[in-house]
């Protein structure tokens, strides 16, 4: 890799982890959420200063191309998180769901008196 | 206004009305009018899901019995509330009646019976059976039933008619599994399948019912497509999870 991209590319990820730190900071992600996109990160951080470790697991699996592998685990990671996300939305609406209905069932009770 | 004598049966009915200001104030006196001829104890309540018409302010008007969501949940969530209702207060049976004066309260009788004399445990009122109902909705919608009804056969080894209708009787066993859980978009074709999967009885009912005079029926052809795929996979998918409990 060209000494240019990467550092470029390395300081595309600090600003990244800036960024995810002031969002915790501001609580507009749970400690928990924030942890996982620092992991991502860090490991991205990682994979760039020592881009040999792509080269060697790419080689163990057999991939003819190093790329290949990185675009194949991002999309598998990105699938995986807007699953995630579909289920986090599906439980969401489930308890939003049962807070109107016991809340207007309370309204009718009070109402009732 | 309790129980007198041990074995006067409470029966709910639950009225799911969304924009129905129109029709909702003949459904309550048609069921107020047969509240009076029962052996058991039949009350009413209107679950007005949000309506963005004047349905609240006649409901609050003609005193009916009303709960009104404070947010629009769709069909399911509205007559799940009712099901919630009816546990809380403890009601032996339940009764869904569309709140657009399509069902015949006539009928309820006739749905209510057959559980509290123990022949089942679960009753639909069908448009299909006897011919009783010479509004029988359109060809392609009797189309789809018939598909769903093959579905239901395919899975459970019973045959339903009238998969479709939303005018159906329970005992206190599915009350209590429907305030549980209850699917929250077409919820008619799904229950019906879960409720045999779980064991219990259901029989088809001959009633009568009318086509709609006021407001909007919602189907569009997109629609129709998307409910045909959506129920079908719905009945296939809780088949195949309802077996393994």
């Amino acid at each position: 890799m060209e000494f240019n991209l990467r550092v470029f590319l390395i300081i595309f990820l600090i600003i990244g982890l800036i960024m995810i730190f002031k969002t915790i900071k501001n609580k507009n992600i749970s400690m928990k959420y924030g942890m996982y996109w620092t992991l991502i990160f860090l490991i991205m951080l990682i994979l760039i200063i020592f881009p040999n470790i792509i080269e060697y697991i790419a080689n163990i699996c057999g991939f003819k191309d190093a790329p290949n592998m990185l675009f194949l685990i991002a999309i598998f990671l990105l699938f995986y998180i807007v699953f995630a996300i579909y289920t986090s939305i599906s439980k969401l609406y489930e308890i939003n769901k049962s807070l109107v209905q016991e809340i207007s069932i309370l309204e009718e009770k009070i109402n009732k008196k | 206004m309790k129980k007198s004598g041990d074995v006067m049966k409470r029966v709910l009915v639950i009225v799911p009305a969304y924009n129905e200001e129109e029709n909702i104030l003949d459904v309550c006196h048609n069921l107020d009018k047969v509240k009076v001829n029962c052996d058991y104890k039949l009350d009413y309540i209107v679950i007005n899901d949000g309506s963005k018409d004047n349905t609240k302010e006649i409901c609050e008007k003609n005193n009916l019995p009303v709960i009104n969501l404070i947010h629009n949940l769709g069909i399911g969530g509205s007559v799940q509330t009712g099901y919630i209702y009816a546990l809380k207060n403890n009601y032996d049976i339940a009764i869904q009646f569309d709140g657009d004066n399509q069902h015949d309260a006539e009928y309820i009788n006739d749905l209510v019976k057959p559980i509290i004399n123990g022949e089942c445990d679960m009753t639909v009122g069908s448009r299909y059976i006897k011919n009783l109902s010479e509004f029988k909705s359109t060809k392609i919608r009797q189309f789809g039933n018939v598909i769903l009804s093959f579905i239901l056969k395919l899975t459970t080894n019973k045959k339903i008619y009238d998969m479709t209708s939303g005018f159906r009787a329970v005992n206190k066993d599915i009350i209590k599994m429907f305030a549980e859980d209850y699917p929250n978009d077409y919820p008619e074709p799904e229950t019906v399948l879960v409720v045999i999967k779980n064991g219990y009885k259901v029989k088809e009912i001959p009633v009568k019912m009318h086509k709609r005079v006021h407001g909007k029926s919602f189907v569009t052809p997109t629609k129709s497509i998307y409910y045909m795929v959506k129920v079908s996979y719905a009945m296939l998918v809780r088949s195949f999870i309802e077996r393994k409990r």
